[in-house]
């Protein structure tokens, strides 16, 4: 599955299909721990609560015709059980009623960091290893003469892997960019 | 603003731009909504910097999915059992449980049942030590009469909980020179008198062998580990400590060695008098009050430097006291005193320093609450056994 593949998932996770359900589990849970810990800033109880958010969503998959509204689903229910938790600890002292999500002001940040996030290590990630670490040294700024001294290769082999990597990389942030590139050219409008 | 559609759309705008892949158009509708607010471009700013990056992709890297899918499917099976379960067994076990209790309770045959949730006590050393005589012959001093040991030992000796004194012997003779050793194990310490009155303290893991008798002109004894020494003053018969490949040379002062075979460097620091320190290279060096010499093991370079006594005396006065040391310097010397192990997840947090000043005598909890307090890292005992760990975030 590409990197924002859940759009053809969705028929698949909305007809019960066991192998979507851990595909997309694989793909978000990774970027929603770390959402989860921005309010919890307690790992176990983060990964608690990711683990709960997806049991709650596969007991009513069948709900769901869209990508977005799954996502969305995910956040939102992982932010709720995270400000729970803090409650029930006695823990919150700012957010206290009404905390709905428009008086959460960095709800929206928090997930776009980690949607962004989420979509440049799946991609990174998807990489053979040379390729991998050749593009994270590059994701990190260091010349091509650096890298090269860094994984005691030639610049020219570095050159190479390099043109091969953004290829591939290109490749699979392709996926779904032309989707994101129509809807974004009618917001803008 | 609530969320849409049109936030994942911008994320996943901002995560192609992330990977330098954004297209033209892609870049221009990025570039709007860049455009749109300050809010927005901080944001920007600060979630594609260099080290931003790099954490969060290192941070994605740590979070292991695949055990969480496994405890996932467990959540699952145990909610169906639980959904499965008829409601009769539901009140039988309500009542059948505290009975359960009760029983197991009334027929354990150990009521500390209830204590095991406490947590691991580390105690301290205490004064311990065993002496090993010339025919080999090993005698915890713990366990001994004053009387007993000198018809062991065959030397006149005092001996107390702590402390083990020789006397100078009333007749002289000379023959050739009975040595014992003095050993102190982890988590121990002792005092002991030498026949000419030098009194050495020895700390935790450490050993110091040496003539129940001085004879010849000169007092010469072997150390390994750290022991504080106040030579007993005679002109005429120089005090040589041999520690560690460093000779030490006195005639009447007070100093402190440290020697210890896994530390980097052998370290005499002195406190009274003069001393000077040599190597078998043939390296030397005369050390004044507050001064201290370092062997250092692997390149056999001796060298001298100014420093505050007290931190290394501060065992001897019975506190725990370091200022800005590295976290694994710190707990080399803990690891010897209570007699514990000390792992470490990485390397970086052995390199994270720390100052303490604490009694040396209380339990170790104390000094763990210490290290735990800058909020980075976290300590945990099992089995005497201390892991250090990054704390979570």
């Amino acid at each position: 599955m590409g990197i924002q593949g859940i759009e053809l998932l969705v028929g698949r996770l909305k007809a019960g299909d066991e192998i979507a359900f851990h595909s997309l589990f694989d793909h978000f849970y990774p970027s929603l721990c770390l959402f989860a810990l921005k309010y919890v800033e307690d790992q176990h109880a983060a990964e608690d609560i990711v683990q709960d958010t997806f049991i709650k969503y596969w007991d009513k998959h069948i709900d769901f015709d869209h990508a977005y509204k799954i996502k969305s689903y995910l956040y939102l229910v992982t932010r709720n059980s995270c400000l729970n938790y803090l409650r029930d600890r006695k823990k919150l002292a700012k957010i206290q009623e009404g905390a709905d999500v428009e008086a959460d002001e960095k709800f929206l940040q928090y997930l776009m960091e980690e949607e962004a996030y989420r979509i440049l290590y799946q991609a990174v990630e998807q990489l053979p290893p040379q390729m991998r670490l050749v593009i994270k040294h590059a994701l990190m700024g260091l010349k091509n003469s650096e890298i090269a001294e860094k994984m005691e290769l030639s610049e020219h082999a570095v050159q190479a892997y390099k043109k091969r990597a953004y290829k591939k990389l290109r490749e699979s942030l392709n996926e779904q960019s032309l989707l994101v590139f129509l809807v974004s050219c009618i917001l803008f409008q | 603003m609530s969320l849409e559609k049109y936030h994942f759309d911008i994320a996943a705008l901002v995560g192609k731009s992330l990977a330098g892949q954004l297209n033209q158009e892609e870049q221009s509708v990025l570039d709007g909504w860049l455009a749109e607010s300050e809010e927005n471009r901080e944001w920007y700013a600060q979630i594609s910097a260099e080290p931003f990056k790099l954490k969060k992709l290192e941070a994605l890297k740590q979070i292991d999915s695949k055990s969480a899918w496994a405890g996932l499917k467990k959540k699952q099976r145990g909610k169906k059992q639980r959904r499965l379960m008829p409601v009769w067994i539901k009140y039988a076990a309500a009542v059948i449980l505290p009975i359960a209790i009760v029983m197991g309770y009334l027929f354990s045959d150990n009521l500390n049942v209830f204590k095991r949730n406490e947590l691991p006590e580390i105690s301290p050393g205490f004064s311990q030590a065993t002496l090993v005589l010339d025919n080999g012959k090993a005698i915890r001093l713990n366990d001994i009469e004053e009387n007993a040991l000198r018809v062991e030992t065959g030397a006149e000796l005092k001996l107390s909980e702590k402390h083990l004194a020789y006397e100078q012997l009333k007749t002289e003779k000379a023959a050739k020179p009975v040595y014992n050793q003095l050993i102190v194990p982890r988590g121990g310490e002792y005092v002991l008198t030498l026949s000419d009155g030098t009194e050495v303290s020895l700390n935790a893991d450490s050993r110091l062998r040496f003539p129940v008798n001085f004879e010849g002109n000169i007092r010469k004894v072997e150390l390994e580990g750290e022991a504080y020494f106040k030579v007993a003053h005679n002109k005429a018969k120089p005090f040589i400590v041999n520690a560690g490949g460093m000779d030490v040379r006195v005639l009447g002062t007070e100093f402190n060695i440290s020697a210890y075979k896994d530390e980097p460097a052998v370290y005499t620091t002195l406190v009274n008098g003069s001393v000077s320190a040599s190597t078998a290279d043939g390296e030397s060096t005369i050390l004044v009050p507050g001064e201290q010499a370092a062997l250092e093991i692997r390149s056999g370079r001796l060298t001298k430097q100014t420093v505050d006594v007290s931190f290394a005396t501060a065992w001897r006065n019975g506190r725990i006291r370091f200022r800005d040391r590295p976290l694994d310097e710190i707990m080399s010397n803990v690891e010897r005193w209570y007699d514990v192990k000390v792992i470490y997840e990485d390397d970086d947090l052995r390199k994270m320093t720390f100052g303490c000043n604490l009694d040396r005598y209380s339990n170790i909890e104390p000094l763990l609450k210490v290290f735990e307090a800058n909020g980075l890292l976290t300590m945990s005992i099992n089995d005497r056994v201390i892991t250090v760990r990054h704390a979570s975030h």
